[in-house]
């Protein structure tokens, strides 16, 4: 009797360590699997900017170098300065500004808006409107290049313009080439640079809100627009967030419509600006070419250099929001 | 909505309250839709069956019917083949982008010692990727040996490739099979670079999901595995569909795919053929968006 109870004793007792350790030692494995692979795709994603910061900062003469990884032996701003000669930075870093932050608050404005009409309200061609939304990120805008930029050459207002000309026999036109308007103007009416990806954004994420929330503020006299202001809005602020930086992203990188409808150097962007300007330097003497291709990934880093403060700044409350936004039941 | 419907009823107008709402919170974007991109689209369609020439003068067009898009189908071999190959790619693309992003998400949303560091690097391809700065950097020079696709430096050299083949063929495994599994491990930097958007909605995704479903799921003794496909995987539903939509579109209209490349160079000088092949690449690619949609969207599951 004795002897099978210290038996049973010494099984559990010899049981429980092992499968304890084993445990342990899976959850080890894991978390080190899981480090190495996440250290592996960020070093992926890190590579590009590292060796553009890394031979913007280096001389010329020292990309040459073999033995220099990543840590330029004579780090320098040289080639900032020399760039900044024929780099009209401010000017075009202005027109950028502009162009991302007025778009993406028309954007928020907006999106936000259709995306709420589409998600609760089952009105006749709901599914149609989505469809339309989908079109036009599917369309290439490319593809009205021509005819777009006959628009805007006379803008009409939407056809006001034309309705005001059937009165007074005088189209009212304006030519809104080479200003920051074609910009604004889709962006004010959802039709901006992948609006519809952040109308179908702001879609799935309210249709995924529980409804209580809506009907306490039913009950509690909120009109239905009031109801998406003080409800809806205050509990999306993770979409929201998102969507600025995406949209401020997407703005400032933006090379399709400056091309089609900024001719002008002196309006573009700074983007496609930059991007004339490196594709204008190719020479065939290689001290020069280490030279220019220095100050081109200078002129690049000091072109990208805003939006990566913008997410710095944005990151922790973007982090923070990603974290709270369960919505409790 | 079957309440909504005894309203109407009741009343008997063709309109209830509720439409007119909803009408009027997509207003803007109707507007925008008819005037902004319908008008300017319904042009390039019709250029499409015109022969256009751009002058000083203005733009003169003469009617050619079809022989547009019969030329693209049937007599340019080019864009034939760069039409099957793209959607060639692309289907096989899509589930591994999906894929990726959503395991790099899950594992992101855990807790651990340097998330925030993770996290930041996983949105440097949204940054650096969007633009044309990735193109730039390839074209000095910078990183383009990251870029060749037949390029094995990271993960596979030569020796591991035929000794792979040589071992999957041992197990019955096709050689095409095996070339697809060695092509994806080298192009892992163009997969995970497409990836950044789709692992940032994932992580929003996965914050939205109600905290005490998971509570529930401790209390009752249910396992991570169980707790995956009961809880996570069905609330995610409603972000899987938008990523899902939202990467066939990328894949399919990015400015480095192979039909958007020949389309631009055509924009330049035969307007009418590029609008003609654009349409109907378009049409595809609706046709496909339509499909998967309709697939997807009919098990969506919503928080109600």
């Amino acid at each position: 009797m004795e002897l099978e109870w210290i038996q049973t004793v010494r099984k559990k007792a010899v049981k429980i360590p092992v499968n304890k350790i084993a445990q342990e030692g899976g959850k080890l494995i894991f978390k080190v699997c899981r480090y190495l692979l996440l250290a592996g795709i960020s070093y992926l994603m890190i590579y590009p900017v590292m060796t553009m910061l890394s031979t913007a900062l280096s001389r010329p003469i020292d990309l040459y170098n073999e033995s220099t990884v990543w840590i330029p032996k004579n780090p320098t701003f040289t080639n900032f300065t020399s760039a900044l000669r024929y780099f009209d930075y401010a000017h075009h870093l202005g027109i950028t500004v502009s162009i991302s932050t007025i778009s993406t608050a028309l954007q928020m404005l907006v999106c936000p808006l259709v995306g709420y009409g589409l998600a609760r309200y089952r009105f006749k061609g709901n599914g149609l409107v989505f469809a339309m939304v989908i079109m036009t990120i599917i369309v290439p805008i490319q593809t009205a290049q021509i005819p777009m930029y006959l628009d805007y050459q006379a803008f009409d207002f939407l056809g006001i313009g034309r309705l005001i000309g059937l009165i007074t026999g005088e189209p009212l036109t304006v030519n809104l080439l080479n200003t920051n308007w074609v910009y604004y103007i889709p962006a004010a009416f959802g039709v901006g640079l992948r609006s519809g990806l952040y109308i179908f954004l702001f879609r799935q994420y309210f249709k995924g809100m529980p409804k209580d929330l809506e009907d306490a503020g039913k009950v509690d006299g909120c009109s239905r627009f009031g109801i998406y202001l003080r409800i809806i809005i205050p509990n999306a602020k993770p979409v929201f967030v998102t969507e600025f930086l995406l949209s401020m992203i997407f703005y400032w990188n933006d090379t399709v419509i400056s091309n089609m409808l900024l001719n002008t150097v002196n309006v573009q962007p700074l983007m496609p600006y930059t991007r004339r300007l490196m594709e204008l330097q190719n020479t065939v003497d290689q001290i020069e070419e280490m030279q220019s291709r220095a100050e081109g990934m200078a002129c690049l880093f000091m072109t990208v250099a805003p939006l990566m403060i913008l997410f710095i700044v944005c990151q922790k409350f973007f982090i923070e929001c990603m974290d709270r936004s369960g919505i409790k039941g | 909505m079957a309440r909504v419907k005894e309203k109407k009823k009741k009343r008997g107008h063709f309109f209830t309250k509720d439409d007119i709402t909803g009408y009027l919170f997509v207003l803007p974007f109707l507007i925008g839709f008819i005037f902004l991109f319908a008008k300017p689209m319904v042009t390039s369609i019709i250029y499409s069956f015109h022969d256009v020439s751009v002058s000083q003068a203005g733009i003169e067009m003469e009617s050619v019917g079809f022989s547009n898009y019969e030329y693209a189908l049937f007599s340019d071999a080019d864009f034939v083949k760069r039409f099957t190959g793209s959607i060639g790619t692309i289907l096989w693309n899509i589930p591994i982008i999906m894929f990726f992003s959503m395991f790099i998400a899950l594992l992101l949303n855990e807790k651990f010692v340097g998330r925030l560091f993770f996290r930041s690097a996983m949105f440097l391809p949204v940054i650096f990727g969007t633009g044309v700065i990735l193109f730039l950097l390839q074209r000095k020079g910078m990183v383009a040996s990251l870029f060749e696709s037949n390029n094995s430096y990271m993960v596979l050299g030569d020796g591991m490739q035929t000794l792979l083949t040589e071992l999957m063929a041992n197990f019955g495994i096709s050689s095409s099979i095996t070339g697809k599994i060695q092509y994806y491990i080298n192009n892992i930097f163009d997969i995970s670079w497409k990836s950044g958007i789709q692992i940032i909605l994932f992580i929003i995704g996965l914050q939205s999901i109600p905290s005490y479903l998971y509570e529930v799921c401790k209390l009752e003794g249910a396992t991570k595995w169980e707790t995956f496909w009961k809880i996570t995987f069905p609330m995610l539903s409603p972000t899987i569909l938008l990523c899902l939509i939202y990467t066939i579109i990328d894949q399919f209209n990015s400015s480095t795919n192979q039909v958007i490349e020949l389309v631009e160079q055509n924009m330049r000088e035969q307007i009418h053929y590029a609008c003609a092949q654009t349409w109907m690449y378009s049409l595809v690619v609706f046709a496909f968006v339509f499909v998967v949609y309709r697939l997807v969207a009919k098990r969506v599951i919503y928080l109600d």
